[in-house]
Formats: C-alpha cells, structure tokens, sequence
C-alpha cells in the first residue's frame, strides 16, 4: 500500500478513491440515484434503505418491498416467470441488432443473413443468441404455466391474470412463428407453409385469414414483409401492452401466491 | 420564563388552575418563577380580574371536592368534571350529582353532601341549589301524562317501533325535563293522540307540564342581564360574544341559572355590572333558593325505576372491529430477492452464450418454393399439432382442438372453483392438467424425432434424426 511515496505526493490510488468519493458526492450523481441506492453515497445497509431501494426505483413496479419468505426459495418459482421476461428484454436487443443488417425482401432476405456469419462482428453469436433464446422463452413461458398450473396460483383472485397469461403464451407462440420465417432458407419456408396450412383449414373464414397473414395463397415474398412487420413491431406492441397488464395485476392480486 | 409574553403566560396559568383547581395568581407566580407562599393574595399589579372573593369560594370547593376524591380514589378534577357533565345532561346540581357519585362509591355521603352547604358564606353551593328545585317537582308531573299516550298510533304514524319510539321520547323528556307529549310531538312531528278518545285526559295533562317552563325561565334569564359579560370574558381569555352565547345555551339546556352556569365554565364569580362588590349575584339568585339550600339535598333525586342512560344507537360488533391480517413471514426484496432473480438471470444469461458460441443457428439452403423436403414440419411447438393430423381430419387437429385446447385453457380458473391450492385437495385438477401437458409432450416428441420421410413413424436410432430448431 504506497498511501504516502514519501516524496509529499499522494498515491495514485489515494487520488483515484478521492475523486471517486467526489464524483459520488456530486450534485449529479445524487440526481440520478435517488435516495436509499446502494450506488449513493453513504449507502448503509437499514431497513429504511432496503425499502427505499425498491420504493424509489423502476422496480418498485415489479417487486413490493417485501415478499413472503416461501416466494424467495429458488424452488418455488424457479424464477420462470422473470426469466421469461429477461428473455424478451434479451431477444428485444438482440433483434435490434439483427434489425441493421436485415432487408425483409425475398432477393436479399437470406444473403443477409447469411452475411452475418462473415460480415459482420459477433453477427453470428448475435444471431445464435437470438434464435436459441427464442426457443428458451417458449420453453420458460410454458414451464411458467404449468409452474402457476400446480401451485393453484391461478385461484381468485388471480383468474384474470392467468386468462392474460395465456394470451401471453399465444403471443410469444406467434412471435416464435414469425421469426421463424425470417432466415428465408428452406427450413423457414417449409415449417411456415406447414404451420399456415393448417390454419387455412378454419371454417368459414379460414381462407381469408390465411390469405391476409400471408399476402398470397401462399407463403411468398409478401409473406415475409407480412411476418417480419408482425414479428419486430406489431406483436411486441401487443406482447409488452399484455405484459405491462400481468406484471400489474401479479402486484394487484397480492403479489406471489400463498405457499402449498 | 422573561420572553413569554404575559398574555400567554397568564392564559396558560388559569388554564392550569381550572384543571388543578389552585387559584389562578399562585399558578402564575410559580410560571413566573417567583416561587411565593401558596396562600399568597393576587399580585397587586396583576390584570387578572381573579378577586380574592371567589378565589376564597374556589378554595371552599376544592377542599371539600378533594374529600370526596380521597373517598373516591379518583382524581379530584376528574371526579368533577364527569359530575358536571352528568350534572349538565340531568339537569341537577353539580354538588348533589357528585355526592351521589361518591355516595355510591361507598363515602360517607350524608358528610360530604352537607359540607359545601354548611359554611355561612357558602356562595357557590347556595347558587347551585334552586336548580335542584325545579327537577324533582317537574318529573312526576312529567311522567303522569305519558301513561295516556296512544303509543302505537304514534309509533304507526312515525314508522317506527312503538317499543323503541317510547324509550326514546321518554328518555329524551328526561332528559330536557319537558313534558313527554311535547317531545313526542317534536321528534314525530305529530300530535299525540289520547289512548281513549272520549276521557280528555291529554289536554289536561299538558296543561300543568306546559305550567313549570314559563315559570322557570323568567327567574333564569333575569340575572343574566346583570353579569358584567366584558369582565367575565376577560378573565376566562375568550371573545364576550362567544362566551356569552355560550354560558346561555347552556343555562338554558339545563334550567340553571346564567351566574352558577358561568361559574362553573368559567371557574370564577361573575361580577356584577354596577361594579358592586363580589356577593351581588348571590343576592340574586341565591334568595329563592335560601329555603330549599338548608335542607341537605336528598340522595335520589331520580325518580323510581328511571335509568340515567339511553339508548343513543346500536353499532354492530361487526363494524368496529378492526380488519387486521394474519402476520405473515416476509422479507426484504433487496437484497433477497433481487439477488436471486440477478444470478438466476446471469447463469441463464451464460448458459445461452455459450451455448451460442459453440451451436450455429442453423441455416440451409435458400428458400425454393419449387422444392419441398420431404418430411416438412413446422417448428417444434408446432409439432404435436403435425403429429395429430396424421390421426384426425386437418379441421380437426389442425382448428378445432387447438382452438377448443386454448379455450379451455384461458377458463381453467373459471371452471376450477375449489378454494384449496394444496395438492392433495386437487388430485382431479392435477390429474387432468397433467394428462393432456404429458400427451402434448409425448405428441410433440414423436412429431419431433420419431417421424421421418413422409412423415411416416420411424426410430431416430435407426433412420437419424429429422428434426431442425
């Protein structure tokens, strides 16, 4: 520890702790962390600022200050449900960045993609990530419904909340769906014309549904416009209004559900 | 003490000494920190208008209200003060009202009843005894009359049990000590019909009831116009107008004189208007009462088989009880929670990049709407659905039971009505649930791995895998 070099200078880490302190006493950095974040200055670890950190911050809109000691264990959740919405978060900045080198048009649609895996940094890992994680939410969202499923929690006075967890799966379902489209190869084409077909054979207004979705009597390249405007604007739109109404009514309804 | 304005300091003083019953110079002498003998006269200089007169009266009372608070065991003042308020809603004397409390409260009460009457001067006691006068000669004439009352003719006309409409009348006539018809008529607003039309009884028993009213209040109201309001008002710290409204309301509430009223909210003797010396009130008010002041009030003033309580309402148990919940473990969501949700998101968070790094997202040739692959299938929660269109007609697997599955699942809650969400009381719900999550795993499995070339059935370990993510 060289506090002092002898030579009357202070040390560099004696300086660089002193403008840490500074910057953190700053009149800014107050601004931005509000009272109780463990990133002020002073931060001591009370009840008071336990709550606070919750109270006043963004998460205050996910997590009360409290919860039941049962809610915590690892295994009673398995946190499906948070990792679902990580997953979203994490497949919406994945997807942005997929968004700047992809043309949703029939000609260029797969030599972009196929572009990523040469042309551009981490253009494949980014893609990977995006697909899998696609997967992994289908996954940690139906394993959240049957978790939820088991636990009763769907019980008043949370029925509704489990009606708009449904049309949450449906949602994440078809976002799959969409995406699934977008690589243009074979496989995208294939599994989209045999997912299609089988909603083309609703009664009555099947035919017509099917043509609207595709843009055609089958998948072509008005299909990809179609899914791709589907899969990066207009089902998010949807999916982030349904997931604002759960998270609010999983904090309306009483927060996580009793213990078995 | 030097920077409290004397104003504030002298409010605060008989304040004081109206709740500890001490006279008012010596609190404020102790305020001032001039600590001066208890028995010390006012401060000559003092604007107080407290004249030693009534300071003395003051002094009377107190040392025989502290015998019948040692003998009660109850604070003096508070002991007064509940005699008071019972004093005002009866309509009786302060003194007789509190010797009954002590009375019942085992003192010696024939002692403590005659003691404020006994000494000579005897101002305050003396001013309080005509009020006695007026009560026990109203209630029998009072009570006489109610017997005739057509209670459930009234009852009927009020829309009101009959029961419930007398208690109330008679309580409330008690109370004012005015005739019952009169209160019936004002709380129904109707005239009280006779029970027998033909005997007449009713006007006549108004008449004598109606008679005491217009006889009392000249007598009450008389002395009041002499009370120097200004002086008395100074010394209780209030505005003349607001005190005065007050002390009359009373007085006349509960048919006692003004002067004793005043006396008592105030705590000292009002002063005359003329300026005379401090007994002129007793002058007034205590003459007709000089007779029936000797005489030690008798212990029960209250007729026979009269309650000193009514019924005011009836609040349901149910109403004031406090919802509380049951105290439930619970803990903090920072660190605790937050902690947990945090490492769960960075072990998925890693297990999917590594995952990524080493597993290419697959991409096969570009797209020829020319060339189907044989088998075709649809992405793999898709695939349960595939497999079921081998067996049922595509309306079938392909609409109806997706659409009815998804139905029936949006309305589980709905249909699922047993309270309980321990497993063992919801064997049936499990059972189903898990029925048709395990077919739709076992449907997609198949659909997965074990369909190849047509879609035809096949073992992956002999014909490989056609399965894509």
């Amino acid at each position: 520890m060289a506090e002092d070099s002898g030579n009357g200078r202070k040390g560099l880490k004696i300086r660089l702790a002193a403008t840490g302190e500074k910057v953190r006493g700053s009149e800014a950095w107050s601004s931005i962390f509000r009272p109780g974040s463990p990133f002020r200055k002073n931060y001591t670890d009370s009840p008071r600022n336990r709550s606070y950190v919750i109270m006043n911050n963004v998460l205050y809109h996910l997590h009360p200050v409290k919860v039941k000691r049962h809610g915590v264990r690892l295994s009673y959740t398995l946190c499906l449900g948070g990792l679902s919405f990580f997953l979203f978060i994490l497949l919406t900045i994945t997807g942005i960045f997929l968004m700047f080198y992809y043309r949703p048009a029939a000609e260029h649609a797969y030599q972009d993609i196929a572009n990523l895996s040469t042309g551009v940094a981490f253009g494949q890992l980014v893609r990977n990530i995006h697909r899998w994680g696609a997967h992994l939410m289908v996954v940690t969202v139906f394993l959240h419904m049957t978790r939820v499923f088991y636990h009763g929690a769907y019980k008043p006075p949370r029925e509704f909340n489990w009606v708009v967890g449904v049309v949450l799966l449906l949602l994440t379902l078809l976002l799959s769906f969409t995406g699934y489209l977008l690589p243009w190869d074979q496989l995208a084409l294939w599994a989209v014309t045999v997912g299609t077909n089988m909603g083309g054979y609703t009664p009555v207004f099947g035919d017509q549904v099917s043509f609207v979705l595709l843009g055609g009597i089958e998948v072509g390249a008005p299909t990809l416009l179609r899914f791709y405007v589907l899969h990066v604007l207009a089902l998010p739109f949807l999916i982030v209004i349904f997931m604002a109404v759960h998270f609010w009514r999983v904090r309306k309804d009483g927060g996580i559900s009793g213990p078995l | 003490m030097a920077e409290i304005p004397e104003e504030l300091l002298r409010r605060s003083a008989e304040a004081k000494a109206r709740a500890t019953g001490r006279p008012v110079a010596e609190i404020l002498a102790e305020l001032k920190g001039e600590t001066r003998p208890p028995e010390a006269a006012p401060a000559p200089g003092d604007p107080a208008p407290s004249a030693p007169g009534p300071d003395a009266a003051e002094e009377e009372g107190t040392l025989a209200g502290k015998a019948r608070a040692a003998a009660a065991a109850l604070p003096e003042h508070l002991l007064r003060r509940a005699a008071e308020a019972k004093a005002a809603a009866l309509g009786m004397p302060v003194d007789q009202v509190m010797a009954e409390m002590t009375g019942r409260l085992g003192a010696d009460t024939s002692a403590t009843a005659s003691a404020p009457a006994a000494p000579g001067e005897g101002t305050a006691p003396t001013a309080e005894a005509p009020a006695a006068a007026p009560t026990p000669a109203a209630t029998p004439t009072l009570a006489a009359p109610a017997g005739d009352i057509d209670w459930a003719a009234a009852a009927g006309a009020a829309g009101m049990p009959e029961k419930l409409l007398r208690r109330s009348v008679e309580a409330k006539a008690k109370a004012s000590g005015r005739p019952v018809a009169e209160v019936l008529t004002e709380v129904t607003g109707i005239q009280p019909a006779p029970a027998a039309p033909g005997e007449g009884t009713a006007p006549t028993a108004e008449a004598p009831a109606a008679a005491p009213t217009p006889a009392a209040t000249p007598t009450l109201a008389a002395p009041a116009g002499d009370i120097d309001w200004a002086a008395a008002a100074g010394a209780a710290g209030m505005p003349e107008k607001l005190l005065r409204r007050s002390v009359e309301a009373k007085a006349k509430a509960s048919g006692r004189p003004v002067a004793e009223v005043l006396t008592e909210v105030t705590g000292i003797q009002p002063a005359a208007a003329t300026g005379a010396a401090a007994p002129a009130p007793t002058s007034t008010t205590a003459a007709p009462a000089a007779g029936a002041a000797t005489p030690a009030p008798s212990l029960p003033p209250v007729p026979e088989g009269v309650s000193t309580q009514r019924l005011l309402t009836v609040v349901k148990a149910r109403a004031i009880q406090g919802a509380r919940r049951e105290p439930t473990d619970k803990v903090y969501v920072w660190p605790h929670l937050l902690a947990i949700e945090f490492v769960a998101l960075l072990v998925v968070l890693a297990l999917l990049v590594v995952f990524s790094v080493f597993q290419d997202a697959p991409l096969l040739e570009l797209a020829n709407p020319n060339a189907q692959p044989n088998p075709s299938k649809a992405p793999w929660y898709f695939l349960g659905l595939q497999e079921l269109l081998t067996y049922f007609d595509p309306q079938v697997a392909g609409v109806l039971i997706p659409g009815l599955g998804l139905a029936a699942l949006a309305i589980i809650p709905y249909i699922d009505r047993n309270p309980s969400t321990r497993p063992s009381d919801r064997k049936f719900a499990i059972m189903l649930f898990t029925f048709f999550v395990v077919a739709a795993a076992i449907l997609t499995i198949i659909g997965s791995f074990y369909r190849g070339k047509g879609f035809n059935f096949t073992f992956p370990w002999r014909d490989g895998i056609f399965f894509d993510l």
